[in-house]
């Protein structure tokens, strides 16, 4: 089964407008994010993998061609990841 | 554990009031500078200088009162160069003509800002308190910019010169200046005045203001437009560089006379000085002093009112403790803007934390 992709910890979304950001009440990070990057947030809940997310996310955006969306969602979750608000 | 204490907190930066008299004599200042009396000579300044380096520090903000009021302030940078300090200078700009630009390059000084409050002279004039000071002020900037400067003008912003905004932005962007800084009206020093006659601006019109700049006045400027604001009024597109943190973790403050303050509120409240160079090692004082220790142990984990509940607590600090202690004798009070907007349900609710 493909993991599921899952946030660290209590780390806050906050949405503006078209601005959004995570925060992370234990270190005070700040990550920005537009609205694809908030979506793409929500989804990481423990209950979806990469592919339901690719799904996801096909049904609310017009994405470019699926190659590209999979290294888009790769590099945004390794930045996540690498920041501290997603596990492995 | 007392190394990783010195190490996080690193003396980066002493703002030196170095002059205590002013050539203008504005009608907001918040350090409200009288006499250049009491200034140390040139003997007390390098002494400062080598106290300076023996506490860590490699930049010195040179401010005043007026710097370039004192005959020697050329040797005092060539003593700062010799030393390796990085120069930053804040001045009002009139005494500035090119020969003073040239030497202010050749000096490695690093970046300059330049107080002009209006596109208008005589506005200025009056602001500033002498006739001329304008056509000086931008004579300097001139001047600087010519040399290869990337300038700062600095602006203070209240009700008079508000509606003239988008005029001085356009005016500073035709000088070439990099950035137009708009300080709100601070509450010390002569601007109690202003104060009580209600000339400053309020939250809700600093909102509206940031607002305006930003969705409106910035996209048509190359210039970069600094409101200088807390970061819980600003787009988070706009804080993500983090500029406009106060330093107060890094910085400590050298006064005309050889005072150690926290930063220029010093000058008005005596309670906040922590020493005088005469008499104490700079490094002493950083390291040691109880109200240093205060503020290490207390910012921003134990800001209160709303300052307590920001989300950007770590990274704002609580803008202003100088303002706060101010206001409140407290050195961790809120901020007044922050507690103010909060009161009146103007605060963002998105930059609240409870769990803070």
């Amino acid at each position: 089964m493909e993991n599921k992709i899952k946030s660290v910890g209590d780390i806050v979304l906050r949405e503006e407008g078209e601005e959004a950001f995570l925060f992370d009440p234990a270190s005070s990070k700040i990550k920005v994010l537009n609205n694809t990057g908030a979506f793409i947030w929500k989804l990481c809940d423990g209950k979806h993998s990469r592919d339901d997310i690719i799904n996801a996310l096909k049904e609310e955006f017009n994405l470019p061609s699926q190659e590209e969306a999979e290294k888009d969602l790769a590099k945004f979750l390794e930045t996540l990841q690498k920041d501290g608000f997603i596990n492995a | 554990m007392d190394t990783i204490e010195k190490k996080i907190f690193k003396l980066n930066t002493v703002y030196f009031y170095i002059c205590g008299g002013c050539n203008l004599t504005c009608r907001h200042c918040w350090i409200k500078p009288e006499s250049a009396a009491h200034d140390l000579d040139l003997e007390g300044v390098k002494e400062a200088v080598d106290q300076i380096k023996e506490a860590g520090a490699n930049a010195v903000k040179i401010s005043g009162g007026e710097p370039f009021l004192r005959k020697d302030i050329f040797q005092v940078m060539e003593y700062m160069r010799q030393k390796d300090i990085k120069i930053t200078i804040e001045t009002n700009g009139t005494l500035i003509k090119d020969p003073e630009a040239n030497q202010l390059k050749k000096l490695g000084v690093k970046s300059i800002s330049v107080s002009i409050d209006s596109p208008d002279a005589l506005f200025h004039d009056k602001f500033r308190g002498l006739n001329g000071a304008w056509d000086a002020a931008v004579r300097g900037a001139k001047a600087l910019i010519k040399t290869g400067f990337s300038l700062q003008v600095i602006a203070s912003i209240y009700h008079k010169n508000v509606a003239d905004l988008q005029r001085l932005a356009v005016f500073a962007e035709g000088l070439g200046a990099s950035s137009l800084k708009l300080n709100p009206i601070s509450c010390t020093g002569r601007a109690e005045e202003l104060i009580k006659n209600e000339e400053f601006l309020g939250i809700k019109e600093l909102i509206n203001l940031e607002n305006y700049i930003q969705s409106d006045l910035q996209p048509r400027l190359k210039i970069r437009l600094i409101l200088d604001i807390p970061f819980a009024f600003k787009k988070i597109s706009v804080i993500r560089n983090n500029r406009g943190r106060c330093g107060i973790l890094g910085m400590i403050s050298i006064l005309y006379d050889g005072t150690i303050s926290l930063c220029g509120i010093g000058a008005t409240i005596g309670e906040l000085n922590l020493g005088n160079i005469k008499a104490d090692r700079l490094k002493d004082v950083w390291e040691n002093n109880p109200i240093v220790n205060f503020i290490r142990e207390n910012i921003p984990a134990k800001l209160e009112g709303v300052c307590g509940k920001c989300i950007f607590k770590r990274l704002c600090l609580g803008k202003c403790r100088a303002a706060a202690y101010h206001d409140s004798r407290s050195l961790t009070a809120p901020f007044f803007m922050c507690q103010e907007a909060y009161e009146n349900g103007l605060f963002p609710q998105t930059r609240l934390y409870q769990g803070g």
